[in-house]
């Protein structure tokens, strides 16, 4: 049986061994180095894993080399390698040889969000609410969008450099033509939305009038407020849609 | 009824077709066989010669399905799959 004094003496012993794993800054033992770079493999994979596109676009040594800057300046909170890594895009936007290429900052926050996606339990839809569109005065019914979507904004044709780089890892070939065609006619900024279908994440565009629409939805406007300020929505084809894909979860009543 | 009110009516209306059908509100059901009357059945039938909903030509086609609560499309006459599908071969010979 240990006492308090050893048991903590041991604590501190431990947390020590896992600062100086993940510390991969100070000099190490040759022993240390063995875990240390066991670590950081196990961290390498775990990134390429969550971030497949972004290895295809910067191969898997660079991806060892951002692994290592994550280790040190953002260690996993659990034992959980798929919950770690989150932090890449802005780790991208900081590294000089990769910020020029901005596109790859949204590309990993991308693949960050589909990881999400992807492993949220999808959120039930309280079905009994939608009668608020008729028994309550519009302007006091707000939509809930699910917390198991997410959008993305992009200056970039963020969804075809993605499709274009997915299925590199089995062996397909780029399509460059394809891309070079995307690239070339992309006119401003594209938005994506991410969603579950069948534990699978999907993407799929959205208009900037859907995206101003979720965005409108998401600062608490009124359905009233939404069918004002959005008269060329289709608001029964958008809601049906949003009940198939589980987009969103209830109607709420608010008082004024 | 003002026009926000129709368009908020047509959405409910439309919101609740897709409850019915949508495949995601599935879940605690059985694709239930020989129940559905002409036009009434769900998405695609054991003949493999229509894929929607509303497709089927005849009542209570045995190569036709509808969505039921579990557990009880025998005891309003109709089959489950792996019947239903015997039958149908049967009467192909």
């Amino acid at each position: 049986m240990l006492t308090d004094l050893e048991r903590k003496a041991l604590q501190n012993r431990q947390r020590q061994l896992v600062n100086n794993l993940f510390d991969q800054r100070k000099p190490a033992a040759n022993g240390l180095m063995v875990y240390r770079n066991s670590l950081l493999m196990n961290a390498a994979r775990a990134l390429s894993l969550t971030y497949p596109v972004m290895t295809q676009l910067i191969g898997e040594q660079a991806m060892t080399i951002l692994a290592r800057e994550l280790l040190l300046n953002h260690p996993p909170h659990s034992g959980d390698w798929a919950e770690w890594g989150g932090e890449l895009s802005d780790l991208v936007r900081q590294t000089q040889a990769l910020a020029e290429m901005g596109f790859l900052q949204d590309v990993a926050r991308l693949e960050w969000v589909l990881h999400q996606v992807g492993r949220a339990s999808p959120a039930p839809i309280d079905v009994t609410t939608l009668q608020h569109l008729e028994q309550i005065p519009l302007n006091r019914v707000r939509i809930h969008v699910s917390p198991a979507i997410a959008r993305i904004s992009s200056d970039y044709p963020l969804e075809a450099i993605w499709r274009a780089h997915r299925h590199l890892a089995h062996s397909e070939s780029l399509d460059h033509r394809g891309l070079a065609e995307a690239v070339a006619d992309h006119q401003g900024e594209s938005h994506l939305l991410i969603y579950q279908q069948s534990a699978v994440p999907r993407i799929r565009p959205l208009s900037a009038l859907e995206n101003q629409w979720f965005i409108d939805i998401q600062r608490g406007l009124s359905v009233a407020e939404l069918l004002d300020r959005h008269p060329q929505m289709d608001f029964a084809q958008w809601l049906s849609d949003a009940i198939a894909h589980r987009l969103i979860t209830h109607l709420s009543k608010h008082f004024f | 009824m003002n026009t926000k009110q129709r368009i908020a009516s047509a959405a409910l209306a439309l919101a609740i077709t897709t409850i019915a059908t949508a495949p995601v509100y599935a879940e605690g059901k059985e694709k239930c066989y020989g129940v559905a009357a002409a036009g009434q059945n769900d998405c695609g039938n054991l003949a493999g010669t229509h894929s929607c909903a509303g497709a089927s030509k005849v009542d209570y086609d045995p190569g036709e399905w509808k969505l039921v609560a579990k557990g009880t499309c025998e005891s309003i006459g109709g089959m489950l799959k792996a019947e239903a599908k015997k039958r149908y071969q049967e009467s192909q010979r």
